[in-house]
């Protein structure tokens, strides 16, 4: 496999991982996507020097958290930013959950079974990723915007609250 | 942690991923955060629950049961042919993870950055033509891509631009789950009783044989019929349109608007851009005036790393607008056209050239469906430094584009007219961040 390939190969693999970690500290979407592309670059800027004996993950996960310190430094001055200890400990919280994250993922897909046609379909619009779409069904449900982003928040807890469960179920109660 | 803290900590987690959020909010959630592990982690599991749930909706992991039902008279033979279908599928999926086991088509053309995904989440984005598909998911993730796909019984499909489309087979039917961008089908003739069957924004569609186009955006579906017919139905109501040949019909979300089959005798020559309708790429927004009045839309590039097989990839920051693949008629090239562009670069940017210029870039298909090409030029703007602002207007002739050639390794420009072909989407590019906004496009006459 070539540099070029190998570098894509592995970066479709695992970028969808480092967008979650960059959401998770970068509390606005759009913010958060252009991190990511910029963490893309630097990757394949120093893609040269990536000792190819270690793994990826940590390695991308690191120039991602470097560019949210670069991020917030520049954004310093707006208030939607996390303080630096906040993000730090934020960090370490992060890094002690990641192994049981895949596990919860795992269970999402099983408790997203359980809910009835109409949470799914509420589930579908607000995520099919484009503007409008829970202002349309208000309207054309009659409901209000509000009530339906209640109801999209009671999914949510429900979801939560199952793969917990679950979890513990398993014996990974606190995960 | 306490419940009323953790009914706090919900309330602005939900806002949060519902960009809702305000400043004094976000200040409330970082005190909350604070010291507390208990609630990091029931942010980063309420985080990580709402990236998945967008990951799933984006994989068509979660959508609602199909609403196209077949005539009663079809399902005897439906059963039958399901049967058959459970038996032969015995021997045919699982062979193997890639979109080469279980092949039901494969890829004869295709150009930018195109990604196969699978349900199983296996994912594959160094497709090369020639390579068989099996059911799961192609997506063109930039404006510049486009791919080209026949499938076993000799149908082809066409995406083009940033365009999503799931294709399975179910009891004998071939099934497309067009969600985004721009569709063209050649399809070769179906067997009465399993029809293909297109589901996209607010519309499914019935096909037994036809050239059609398919332009889906978010709010709505356009079909535009070249040859046979398709019986198209919206979603929101029930009702149906049997659409012919050089006919179109507009299925939109909203049910009260109109939903008939009109025939297609005139397209449009001139054009201009709507946001937030045409916007298909970029960071949209609304500056405020000092009077704290939302001023028009602006659109500004977005960084992307373009991949290509076997290339470098490159960074680029762009903006794509919809053209015919998000207005209401198709849009074709007036050989006196040219485009009329206001926008603005931000000379305020530390450590990029000042050579104010970039990319100006469309795709066209064939009016009767079918990637016919990609069109670039570059240009320059002056900007006054005298001038308060750094703003810019131009205007570029249609002729003075050139057409991309694939190379192996690269591309190259070479002489050909747009004339005649319809105008897909238009896109700006620059290799640096150079701040480029747009803020209106639009197609005139030469003489106007």
């Amino acid at each position: 496999m070539d540099q070029t390939t190998e570098f894509v190969h592995l970066w479709t693999q695992y970028h969808r991982d480092v967008e979650r970690y960059v959401y998770s500290m970068v509390p606005r979407s759009a913010d958060a996507a252009e991190v990511v592309q910029v963490v893309s670059v630097k990757l394949w800027e120093k893609w040269e020097i990536y000792d190819k004996e270690r793994p990826f993950l940590p390695w991308a996960m690191r120039f991602a958290y470097l560019e949210i310190l670069k991020w917030r430094q520049r954004l310093a001055r707006e208030r939607l930013v996390f303080s630096d200890e906040l993000l730090q400990q934020l960090q370490s919280t992060h890094e002690e959950l990641d192994p049981v994250m895949e596990v919860r993922r795992k269970i999402l897909g099983q408790c997203l079974e359980k809910l009835n046609e109409g949470d799914r379909e509420l589930i579908r619009l607000r995520y099919v990723g484009r503007h409008g779409a829970i202002k349309e069904e208000a309207e054309r449900t009659g409901k209000k915007m509000h009530v339906l982003y209640y109801a999209l928040e009671r999914i949510r807890l429900a979801l939560l609250n199952c793969i917990e469960l679950n979890l513990k179920r398993r014996g990974m109660a606190d995960a | 942690m306490h419940s009323l803290k953790n009914k706090d900590l919900d309330n602005l987690l939900a806002k949060l991923v519902d960009d809702s959020i305000t400043d004094e909010e976000l200040g409330s959630l970082e005190k909350i955060l604070d010291g507390d592990v208990s609630a990091q982690r029931r942010y980063f599991h309420y985080l990580d629950l709402h990236m998945d749930l967008q990951e799933r909706v984006t994989h068509s992991k979660i959508r609602p049961k199909a609403r196209f039902s077949l005539p009663k008279w079809k399902v005897a033979g439906v059963a039958a042919m399901f049967c058959l279908w459970i038996g032969f599928s015995y021997f045919v999926v699982d062979e193997g993870a890639g979109p080469g086991s279980s092949a039901i088509g494969r890829i004869t053309g295709m150009d930018g950055l195109i990604e196969w995904s699978a349900e199983d989440g296996s994912i594959i984005n160094d497709l090369s033509i020639g390579d068989p598909l099996r059911e799961g998911t192609i997506e063109g993730l930039n404006s510049n891509s486009w791919v080209k796909m026949e499938f076993n019984d000799g149908s082809e499909a066409v995406i083009s631009g940033i365009s999503k489309l799931k294709f399975s087979q179910n009891q004998g039917s071939k099934v497309l789950n067009f969600t985004q961008g721009y569709l063209s089908v050649n399809a070769k003739p179906q067997p009465e009783d399993n029809p293909m069957l297109v589901f996209s924004p607010g519309a499914s569609a019935e096909v037994l044989g036809t050239q059609f186009n398919v332009v889906a955006s978010p709010q709505s579906t356009r079909y535009m019929v070249n040859e046979g017919l398709v019986r198209v139905k919206r979603i929101n109501d029930g009702s149906v349109q049997e659409v012919s040949a050089n006919h179109y019909v507009v299925a939109k979300l909203e049910a009260e608007d109109e939903f008939k089959s009109v025939l297609l005798k005139n397209y449009s020559e001139k054009w201009k851009c709507e946001f937030p309708r045409d916007m298909r790429r970029g960071h949209l927004y609304q500056p405020r005036s000092e009077q704290s009045v939302l001023s028009p839309h602006r659109l500004r590039t977005k960084p992307c790393l373009w991949v290509e097989k076997g290339r470098k990839p490159e960074l680029h920051f762009s903006v794509n607008i919809g053209v015919s693949a998000t207005g209401p008629l198709p849009v074709r090239i007036n050989e006196d056209a040219k485009f009329k562009v206001r926008g603005r670069i931000d000379t305020n940017m530390f450590g990029v050239d000042k050579s104010n210029s970039f990319l100006v870039g469309f795709t066209s298909n064939y009016a009767h469906g079918g990637f016919a090409g990609k069109y670039i030029t570059k240009k320059k703007v002056e900007l006054s430094p005298t001038d308060k602002n750094d703003q810019f207007e131009i205007e570029i002739p249609v002729s003075e584009f050139l057409k991309v050639k694939k190379g192996e390794l690269k591309d190259s420009l070479v002489r050909g007219s747009s004339a005649g072909l319809e105008l897909l989407d238009l896109w700006f590019l620059t290799y640096q961040n150079i701040g480029l906004e747009i803020f209106d496009a639009e197609i005139i006459l030469k003489d106007e």
